[in-house]
């Protein structure tokens, strides 16, 4: 858990008038998955190194049990960041010391060697499957990696897994970063009993045990570059005070593929690749009220999938506990109709549909310099999110679902028959018929053996700065089709592992 | 960015037609709510929340032809309004709208024992979803 004052080496920028000089060997840009997870390898390796945070250290026992308090206290604008393009698409990302792995469901998944084979082939990437493969493993054994326990399985995820099988699909219950849920249902409003490793509870911390230091509550402005190379950011605390933090060896982004390309452009970047290829997974969710009870706070929030139709259908069908105000807000119905089935709250399960969608977006900046994500799903995503809700409702009316929720614009919102999933498989190819949905986000600072398409070198190195590394999920080629945190985890352990070689030979020499 | 006092009340009684409260207090507790949230909104949502409600708010005469405000009509209207703007097929349309529905979702569950009360299991009867044509005559 984590300590009830901030620990040592930890800087609350909110507090921060005064300005600050400080001088360490690497500094790295965010604390979420990535960003985490490198500053640790690298305080690990000896390095001095110090973390900057646009968010505050939320503790624990400041997470509100609904999501207005969470969106005020852990989410970025309030929640309210959409992406634009023909239709809107929300998205979250979180705004804390940790980032988005406060807010998530802690899914862990390795990559399908499909995708590095893919990297491979069209990126010239000679990071393969074996090469990761040793820093899963290290992650899955520092975050208690674990199937959901039957005891916190709960019957949404129960009912998911009876349906697969019974239909002859694989499915199994999750794998996540887990030290002994209690199944409070609450992983999207950040986890009550600390039982989630949360980079907040884990490497963040570990990372400050090891000496490192962290800036909280500082936005950073740049990086500055001087003679094309990377020697420290500069930052805004909240509380007034320019935060100048200059890094003999390296700096390390990893503030997320939305904020990383900005802060890119803002340090002077200029390639053409920055900000394009930007690629995530829609995801489209359908809601049903069952006769049995099914609680859907109590359990794993999410607790069980199907990666059944990931090459076929381009999909991963999943569960998700949502919090009962954003179930509430997809319930159909207004005034007394719309309380009545809220009333019986406690008898909906919404399982959902992840697209590993081929199109691809832009990340830029505002008029308001604020970013910005530009994306359109195409044809063949609304297809593969239509069959992904065909199979979810069906699957849904043989576990006995009265009704079925299916949210597309131009269809009866509530179904109250199997056969009327035909009527989705028909749904129109339009992107604004749809509710779509994303919190995974990809590229837009591709990392690609090809100079002309890239901004990063396949050593996560940007071509225009030297000793400046991007080491989230913007340096993705594709997206993944499983959930990313584990890879982006993954990754940033690697990159940092290689950092840190390559520092010690330039000292040396 | 701060809500003008009327503009509370409008919020008020938009929310409330979504999602009714038993009590007043609870009421009033949208105006104040909706206010929060677009104290603390982005600069873009809170202008598209504040638009939203305008539309509502002037909807009614668009949808029912009535130079009446959206305050005006009796419950069964509202709903009606509230439902035709949803189905629009203008999409920015519904989408407006159903940003508002979000926030109200969101306002609605705030209180610890509307949550509490969500949260429990009880089956019951479900009413249609179909409003009822005559609303427009009850107005």
């Amino acid at each position: 858990m984590q300590p009830d004052t901030l620990p040592s080496g930890v800087t609350d920028g909110a507090l921060q008038r005064t300005p600050v000089d400080a001088v360490f060997d690497f500094v790295v840009v965010g604390t979420g998955a990535a960003g985490a997870v490198a500053a640790h390898a690298l305080a690990c390796e000896g390095f001095s190194v110090a973390m900057v945070e646009e968010g505050a250290w939320v503790h624990a026992k400041h997470f509100g049990t609904d999501v207005h308090s969470t969106f005020q206290n852990l989410v970025r604008d309030t929640g309210m960041t959409i992406m634009k393009g023909r239709s809107f698409i929300p998205y979250l990302q979180g705004a804390c010391v940790g980032g988005s792995t406060v807010i998530n469901s802690a899914i862990a998944w390795r990559a399908p060697e499909d995708v590095f084979d893919d990297w491979h082939r069209d990126f010239g990437l000679s990071l393969g499957l074996r090469d990761v493969e040793p820093h899963y493993a290290a992650l899955e054994k520092a975050l208690s990696v674990r199937e959901v326990d039957a005891k916190v399985q709960g019957e949404h995820n129960r009912l998911f897994l009876e349906v697969a099988k019974a239909n002859g699909v694989e499915a199994a219950p999750m794998r996540r970063y887990d030290a002994g849920c209690e199944g409070s249902g609450r992983c999207l409003q950040g986890c009550p009993t600390g039982k989630k490793q949360s980079m907040a509870i884990t490497y963040v911390p570990w990372a400050l045990e090891r000496g490192a230091q962290l800036f909280t509550s500082c936005k950073v402005l740049r990086v500055d570059v001087r003679g094309a190379r990377a020697v420290g950011v500069v930052a805004q605390a909240k509380g007034g005070g320019r935060v100048h933090l200059r890094a003999k060896m390296g700096v390390l982004v990893a503030a997320s593929t939305v904020q990383t390309p900005g802060i890119l452009r803002r340090s002077g970047l200029r390639s053409s690749a920055l900000g394009k290829h930007f690629q995530c997974h829609p995801s489209v969710g359908i809601g049903g009220l069952f006769d049995r009870p099914i609680s859907m706070d109590f359990g794993a929030t999410q607790g069980a999938e199907s990666i059944a139709f990931r090459k076929s259908h381009r999909t991963k069908l999943e569960t998700i506990g949502m919090p009962p105000e954003l179930a509430a807000a997809r319930i159909p119905g207004l005034g007394s109709a719309l309380t009545n089935r809220l009333e019986q709250m406690g008898h909906v399960a919404v399982w959902a549909g992840q697209v590993r969608s081929r199109a691809e977006g832009t990340v830029d900046t505002d008029l308001f310099g604020r970013d910005r994500i530009r994306f359109n799903v195409d044809e063949e995503d609304i297809k593969s999110s239509r069959r992904a809700l065909a199979i979810l409702t069906r699957w849904m009316f043989e576990c006995g679902a009265r009704e079925v929720w299916p949210g597309i614009f131009g269809l009866p919102s509530v179904l109250t028959s199997p056969d009327q999933a035909k009527l989705i498989e028909e749904a129109p190819i339009e992107a604004r018929a749809y509710g779509f949905i994303t919190t995974h986000l990809f590229g837009a600072a591709r990392m690609s053996a090809n100079p002309s398409d890239s901004v990063c070198t396949p050593d996560f190195e940007t071509r225009e700065v030297s000793r400046l590394f991007v080491v989230d999920s913007s340096v993705f080629p594709t997206n993944l089709g499983v959930n990313p945190q584990h890879t982006i985890m993954a990754l940033s352990r690697l990159a940092a592992h290689r950092i840190a070689e390559g520092a010690r030979s330039v000292a040396a020499a | 960015m701060r809500l003008f006092a009327f503009e509370e009340v409008w919020a008020r009684a938009v929310l409330a037609a979504m999602f009714p409260v038993d009590s007043e207090v609870r009421e009033k507790g949208y105006g104040s709510g909706f206010a929060g949230i677009i104290a603390s909104a982005p600069f873009e949502a809170a202008v598209g929340l504040r638009l939203a409600l305008l539309m509502v708010v002037l909807s009614p005469l668009l949808v029912m032809k009535r130079p009446r405000t959206f305050g005006g009509l009796a419950p069964e209207a509202k709903e009606r309004v509230l439902d035709a703007l949803l189905s629009s097929s203008m999409y920015f349309v519904r989408q407006l709208v159903m940003a508002l529905k979000t926030m109200g979702a969101i306002l609605y569950a705030h209180d610890p024992e509307v949550r509490r009360a969500l949260l429990t299991p009880k089956r019951g009867a479900l009413v249609t979803l179909t409003v009822k044509k005559e609303a427009s005559r009850a107005a």
